[in-house]
């Protein structure tokens, strides 16, 4: 019987040296800086989750009701502010999209749908993607405030 | 100065694959190792282009798959290339990444064979260290009717007091009696003070 236990090589091991090969600050600014080429897009693809979140938005409000596909769409949206907004600045719309993640995944279980806890995220969400136009205070107090809403879904 | 040379990264021979759900984010990762010099990468947005890259016969010495693939299938995936015995891709580090982790996935990205499993976004700094993390890893390899890949356990401290171990190698953490003399001083210093023998 084999056993279920066994050694393998690590093929990245060897990608570890002493000398050649780029130092972590090295590596960090080159890496910065080929991910800086593609900001432009990148941006535009933000925009883009954003606008269809804003659209849903107006759906789910008309609807009135869980919808549970566009509330899927919505989820799937903002986890992609999630993914991008951090790269390039955006943290904190990152953290706000992640708050709406957390309330749809709550009203996916509980087959339930609050359209007022969506507007206030998709406000947030609004606020938040021009960090620079709002003092960080108000962006602290914005955040902390879409949490709680998120949180209080039991 | 230390005295201790930093460690580095060569990626330049390293052939890396990236799964990722949408184009954006796919560019964001492929752009990090682009800097991080790996000039083989191999960048697939379905799990159908992953798995014909993982049977070409490439090897891997990295894979880095989306949590947020649709239906979650990611992990499947992670669990199929984990079980393909006449791959040596099975044992490639496999690094996961998520975003909002739904409660029901969080299970999933522990037990379905990945090394490690990061939060997005991903940003250079992050994924640098997680490739240093994932280069010094030392664990075993588990193969269960369950579960393959990487021991989940970080640490070993044996198995809890009063139990008899699973493993054959689970030692007890218990300390028994001493089995011979204590060790000298000088026994012990010249272990951590090791000297040239004069011949």
């Amino acid at each position: 019987m084999k056993p279920p236990t066994f050694k393998y090589e690590n093929r990245l091991a060897k990608s570890v040296v002493t000398r050649g090969g780029m130092s972590a600050s090295e590596a960090l600014k080159a890496a910065t800086r080929a991910v800086e080429e593609i900001r432009d897009p990148t941006i535009a693809a933000i925009d883009a989750n954003l606008a269809e979140i804003y659209a849903l938005g107006e759906e789910l409000k008309a609807g009135g009701v869980f919808e549970e596909t566009a509330l899927q769409k919505m989820y799937i949206c903002s986890n992609r502010v999630v993914a991008m907004g951090g790269v390039f600045g955006l943290g904190e719309l990152g953290q706000a999209a992640y708050s709406l993640c957390e309330l749809i995944s709550r009203f996916q279980t509980l087959e339930r749908f609050q359209w007022s806890m969506i507007q206030v995220h998709i406000d947030g969400l609004r606020l938040l993607r021009t960090p620079g136009d709002h003092p960080a205070e108000i962006r602290e107090q914005v955040l902390a405030g879409l949490r709680q809403v998120a949180t209080s879904v039991n | 100065m230390t005295g201790t040379a930093e460690a580095r990264l060569n990626l330049s021979k390293a052939t890396v694959l990236l799964l990722q759900n949408n184009q954006s984010e796919l560019d964001i990762l492929g752009q990090v190792f682009i800097g991080f010099g790996v000039k083989a990468i191999r960048k697939c947005l379905t799990i159908g282009e992953a798995e014909d890259c993982i049977k070409s016969g490439i090897l891997f010495d990295l894979l880095v798959v989306d949590c947020d693939m649709p239906g979650h299938a990611g992990f499947d995936f992670v669990m199929r290339v984990r079980r393909m015995e006449d791959s040596e891709n099975r044992l490639a580090p496999i690094m996961l990444v998520s975003g909002h982790t739904v409660p029901s996935s969080v299970a999933r990205a522990r037990d379905c064979g990945a090394n490690f499993v990061v939060a997005k976004p991903i940003t250079p700094k992050t994924m640098f260290d997680r490739v240093m993390w994932l280069a010094r890893e030392e664990r075993q390899f588990v193969v269960t009717d369950t579960y393959a890949g990487p021991d989940r356990r970080h640490k070993t401290f044996g198995p809890p007091p009063g139990t008899k171990g699973r493993r054959h190698d689970d030692l007890s953490a218990k300390l028994g009696k001493a089995s011979g003399p204590d060790m000298s001083q000088s026994d012990i210093d010249a272990m951590f003070n090791p000297k040239k023998a004069s011949l």
